[in-house]
């Protein structure tokens, strides 16, 4: 530990060293030298994409870069499977795995429509791994409009099997779904019937009442399989008095949940 | 055995560390030169009637002394690299002869422990160390090495007691096994979900019998809650499931006693951690 320290003291001393050189130059009104000492602004940052059109959301959309972000990729296996996601039937789903774009700390739907703060803590765990989200459309069987269901699913992998990385992202999870459990206290009159709240699986149908007079009706399936945290959401919210352009066609809560597993668990073979 | 895989220390990445780090040196000395250079080019090509009478009392006798006093610090942090450099490489050194005394004194205590009978599946001695023969493990492949003190499951670098390593043979930690289930059993947790050979192989794989032991290398060891402990549990973690009366998240016991829970609640069952059930399967350990 007394190595560390002393580490740590010569880097501050460092930087103050650099500070102070940079300060020099300035006055001197120079150009500063050639040692690359501070860093340029992450750049590839692309505009704010919103995530729930019909969401009664107030809370911030992530960054969404349609390259790399630097950190390892979700791998293509990990999505769920198109066909496995409910109405695809009627809507013809495009793939995940195919839209997915990476997010450094997604805005989930869970926080987004329930409309509660997550607390310092779960938010550092959510940008400190990588993360994809894929907002998902009808390839058929849809008009186009409000009345037409939408599908998103987010993807968060540690990538590594430390204890430590393990256990941070199921309590993440642990704590979406006691947030979950709350959403009539912080979004108005919410309605939430829970399907399945087991171990590292949970399902619920939520109704919201939007602003503009509609109903937010919103599917939300959560899991934390091993080394990943998934949600998948599937949710419209019809003009007022309208109806989907589809009803619900009854798909199995757990079936869903383990469609949604497979994927990660096939990638870590350790569920 | 390599120095180093006993206890999971990569040697040769300290090794790289240390020759970054005698590069940065090298680098921070050529910057302090640089700046030496500026400062006497610079002094030289203005004359210093100049420097100090007209403009002497605002900016360039400033700047010519902040300069120097730049190529000064940085020639100091630059010898303290160099210094620090040395130090690393006499501590690996005393380390890689540490560990080698370490190791031939727990082959002679394994004698001692030999003809342990294995709750689960065929013992396994390769390569065990820490703490007493763990029936679960020896033979995985690629996996981490046991008796590490709680050492990482695919990379990074080891755990650091906070204090002094007190790494505890297997009858102590069996002891403290058994303190902590009837703990658990007192909580209402059925006797028949508390698994022994798994909670010793979870403790063998994640301290090595060390209740000290902390990660200091993980994502939420940046993020300032590293798991510690003999079950390596996270702050978060210990705080959800530990039993009033074990608030100590350093206690064998209270830290068994979270771990288990925790276990329990995100698997199901000790037998059902991924590492237990890997191990069980002839493959590698992983955290849970």
């Amino acid at each position: 530990m007394e190595e560390v320290t002393l580490v740590t003291e010569r880097l501050r001393v460092g930087a103050s060293a650099c500070a102070t050189l940079l300060a020099a130059t300035t006055l001197a009104g120079c150009s500063g030298g050639s040692s690359p000492v501070v860093g340029a602004p992450a750049t590839g940052q692309a505009s704010t994409s919103s995530a729930r059109g019909a969401s009664p959301s107030s809370a911030a959309s992530p960054s969404v870069t349609s390259a790399s972000t630097g950190s390892t990729p979700i791998p293509s296996s990990a999505w769920i499977q198109a066909s496995a996601i409910p109405l695809y039937a009627k809507y013809h789903w495009t793939s995940p795995s195919r839209t997915a774009k990476s997010v450094k700390a997604p805005a989930l739907s869970a926080v987004q429509d329930c409309q509660f703060s997550l607390s310092s803590a779960d938010h550092a765990e959510l940008g400190a791994f990588p993360a994809a989200r894929g907002d998902l459309s009808p390839t058929s069987g849809a008009s186009g409009g409000q009345d037409d269901w939408a599908a998103q699913e987010t993807v968060l992998a540690t990538n590594d099997t430390s204890s430590g990385d393990i256990q941070g992202v199921y309590h993440l999870y642990t704590d979406l779904v006691a947030d979950l459990a709350k959403c009539a206290n912080t979004a108005s009159g919410a309605k939430i019937s829970v399907a399945v709240n087991q171990g590292p699986e949970y399902a619920a149908t939520i109704n919201i009442p939007t602003s503009t007079g509609s109903t937010l009706t919103w599917h939300e399936y959560l899991a934390a399989p091993y080394g990943y945290l998934v949600e998948l959401s599937v949710y419209v919210a019809p003009y007022s008095g309208d109806k989907p352009s589809a009803p619900w066609d009854g798909s199995s809560a757990s079936s869903v949940l383990g469609a949604l597993q497979s994927g990660p668990c096939s990638v870590t073979k350790l569920c | 055995m390599a120095a180093g895989d006993q206890y999971q220390v990569d040697i040769a990445s300290v090794k790289t560390l240390i020759r970054a780090w005698e590069k940065g040196s090298e680098e921070v000395d050529a910057i302090s030169k640089e700046l030496s250079n500026i400062h006497d080019q610079l002094t030289g090509c203005i004359p210093s009637a100049l420097s100090d009478g007209l403009f002497g009392d605002v900016t360039l006798a400033e700047s010519f002394a902040k300069v120097a006093d730049a190529a000064s610090v940085a020639r100091a942090v630059a010898a303290g690299l160099a210094q620090d450099t040395a130090s690393l490489d006499a501590n690996l050194a005393a380390y890689v002869e540490t560990e080698a005394s370490v190791e031939a004194k727990l082959k002679s205590i394994k004698k001692h422990h030999d003809g342990v009978t294995p709750p689960h599946g065929p013992t396994h001695t390769s390569g065990h160390g820490g703490g007493g023969g763990s029936p679960r493990h020896g033979s995985s492949s690629g996996g981490s090495s046991p008796g590490g003190g709680g050492g990482p499951h695919s990379g990074g670098s080891n755990t650091q007691p906070p204090g002094p390593a007190q790494y505890a043979n297997q009858a102590q930690v069996e002891s403290w096994i058994d303190q902590a289930f009837q703990a658990l059993e007192a909580s209402g947790v059925p006797a028949s979900e508390l698994d022994k050979a798994g909670v010793l192989l979870i403790i063998e794989h994640e301290s090595s019998g060390n209740p000290n032991a902390i990660n200091n290398w993980d994502s939420n060891a940046q993020a300032g809650d590293p798991s510690r402990g003999l079950m390596q549990v996270i702050g978060t973690t210990f705080d959800e499931y530990k039993l009033p009366g074990h608030d100590d998240i350093y206690n064998p016991v209270d830290n068994i006693v979270a771990g288990v829970r925790y276990a329990l609640s995100r698997y199901g069952s000790i037998q059902n951690v991924p590492g237990v059930k890997s191990v069980d399967n002839g493959g590698s350990y992983v955290g849970y």
